[in-house]
């Protein structure tokens, strides 16, 4: 008795997947306009926690997450996090950012870091 | 027992234990062994999820449930030996099956009718994975909708990934069947299935499994792990098989931030993470191969669960899918690593003895 998986390594509908799946993607991450961002928000559970701005020296600061302290390092136009408490640091291997809605996210920890642009400053300024 | 069905629920019935033991075993072995690998910078959380190579064609052989079964005790099995965070379990499982209830029979029709290959399969399924993944990372854990800007490079990497896993898996699986696969299994000392049932010591095992889980302070930890050693007694010299695992517990908890210990370079959290990690590991494969040998997997499942019989055969070998996994990566060259090497890898970390005559034929039979 002899039971092999079915199917072939390629059929006609897999060129068209594939292509859309890398195109379309592609197209929806590197169609975005990039800008440099100002301010780095840290939204927790939803919320806002804190915000820094991107301009300026080098400055650590630590924020709770639901698992513990985060250490954030901000200034010279970027963004990243040092040090989590979460198991596989995911979020600490994303390195830099500095692009206008570039994130730094920590699942375990309910942590988003959110690089912000001028524009948004802008529309808070309007509303006040 | 009806045959040349095409519906999960009869599909279902089409493998053996023996099979889905070696199919949980070698797909846990593949996903424990890729969470070792370095991450891709900018995009950590992207993964090539090489243990679809078994997955894949498992769902295409046997169906939806049969998957979703497979699919779920390897993310368990990936989360007690692979110290994975339980939110990474939760984000993983719920994706995963998601995608796989409402992709799979999709994909599963689309292959047996021959419109779609292996790479469309993977990619299929990776894409939904991806999305699902996702979904419930934005919308359920962090609740932050931005997240969803991700989507371009998920789908983007879903194409490249799948497609990839879906080649290398026909490669794998042209020359092979799921008889062949599993033929390398070790025969297990005492015959796993064939021992008599002791309902009160596997109501204790269960127990202690899920105390080592439940609770969380070190205090609670040792009192489950002084529970668990008479209970596994007789596996305490096959933890030495399982040393790569605390090193790899070691790697992930020990330089985690916090309050450093004095003349040490590591925080007092990372030390308490990592013992508390090491202590349900320790009490899980102690208890973990005893509940394999105890429990009356046929009478609890009457014949009809294959996958849990395939459980049972499973359990006393995952304290040596580590090290064999990362032996066999060695002998990667080789045109047929995993069936051959992996199995006789996997028998030496555990020193199987071999089964005596009478176990083995009750063993075979079982199975």
């Amino acid at each position: 008795m002899s039971r092999k998986p079915p199917g072939t390594p390629f059929r006609w509908l897999d060129l068209p997947l594939l292509v859309s799946l890398i195109a379309g993607g592609s197209w929806l991450w590197l169609g975005q306009p990039v800008q440099d961002g100002s301010r780095a928000v840290v939204r927790y559970q939803g919320k806002e926690l804190a915000w820094w701005p991107l301009a300026g020296k080098l400055a650590r600061d630590t924020v709770q997450g639901r698992l513990g302290p985060l250490v954030i390092e901000h200034g010279q136009d970027q963004v990243r996090l040092v040090s989590s408490p979460c198991a596989n640091q995911i979020c600490v291997h994303q390195g830099r950012v500095r692009h206008v809605s570039d994130k730094l996210v920590c699942v375990p920890s309910g942590v988003v870091i959110v690089v912000e642009g001028k524009h948004a400053q802008g529309e808070l300024d309007a509303i006040q | 027992m009806p045959k040349g069905n095409s519906m999960p629920s009869s599909d279902a019935h089409r493998y053996t234990p023996r099979i889905f033991a070696a199919a949980l075993l070698l797909s846990s072995a593949l996903q424990i062994g890729e969470s070792l690998l370095p991450r891709i910078p900018l995009f950590p959380w992207l993964r090539l999820g090489i243990s679809w190579a078994i997955l894949l064609p498992w769902l295409l052989s046997f169906g939806t449930l049969p998957a979703l079964a497979l699919f779920l005790l390897r993310n368990i099995l990936a989360l007690i030996c692979g110290g994975q965070a339980a939110s990474s379990f939760l984000l993983s499982g719920i994706s995963g099956a998601a995608s796989l209830l409402l992709l799979g029979p999709l994909v599963r029709f689309l292959v047996q009718r021959n419109w779609l290959g292996w790479a469309g399969a993977g990619a299929l399924l990776a894409a939904g994975f991806n999305l699902a993944q996702l979904g419930t990372a934005a919308d359920l854990m962090v609740g932050h909708s931005g997240l969803w800007s991700q989507v371009g490079p998920l789908l983007a990497w879903s194409g490249i990934s799948g497609g990839i896993v879906g080649g290398l898996a026909f490669r794998f699986w042209r020359h092979r069947d799921w008889e062949s696969l599993s033929r390398g299994l070790p025969d297990l000392p005492n015959g796993t299935l064939a021992s008599r049932s002791r309902p009160l010591i596997a109501v204790l095992c269960v127990a202690t499994i899920v105390a080592a889980f439940a609770v969380s302070s070190l205090e609670a930890s040792w009192i489950v792990l002084s529970g668990a050693i008479p209970l596994g007694r007789q596996h305490l010299r096959s933890l030495k098989g399982a040393w790569p695992f605390f090193l790899w517990l070691g790697w992930l908890h020990l330089p985690a931030p916090g309050h450093l210990i004095d003349g040490l370079p590591l925080s007092q959290e990372g030390v308490t993470a990592f013992v508390l990690y090491s202590l349900r590991l320790v009490s899980f494969l102690l208890v973990g191969q005893e509940l394999g040998r105890v429990l009356p997997w046929d009478k609890l499942t009457r014949g009809d669960a294959v996958w849990a019989k395939g459980l049972a055969l499973a359990l006393p070998c995952v304290v040596g899918i580590f090290p064999a996994a990362l032996a066999t990566a060695k002998a990667w060259r080789d045109p047929r690593p995993w069936d051959v090497h992996f199995w006789d890898n996997l028998r030496k970390q555990l020193e199987f003895t071999p089964v005596q005559a009478s176990d083995q034929g009750t063993a075979r039979k079982t199975a």
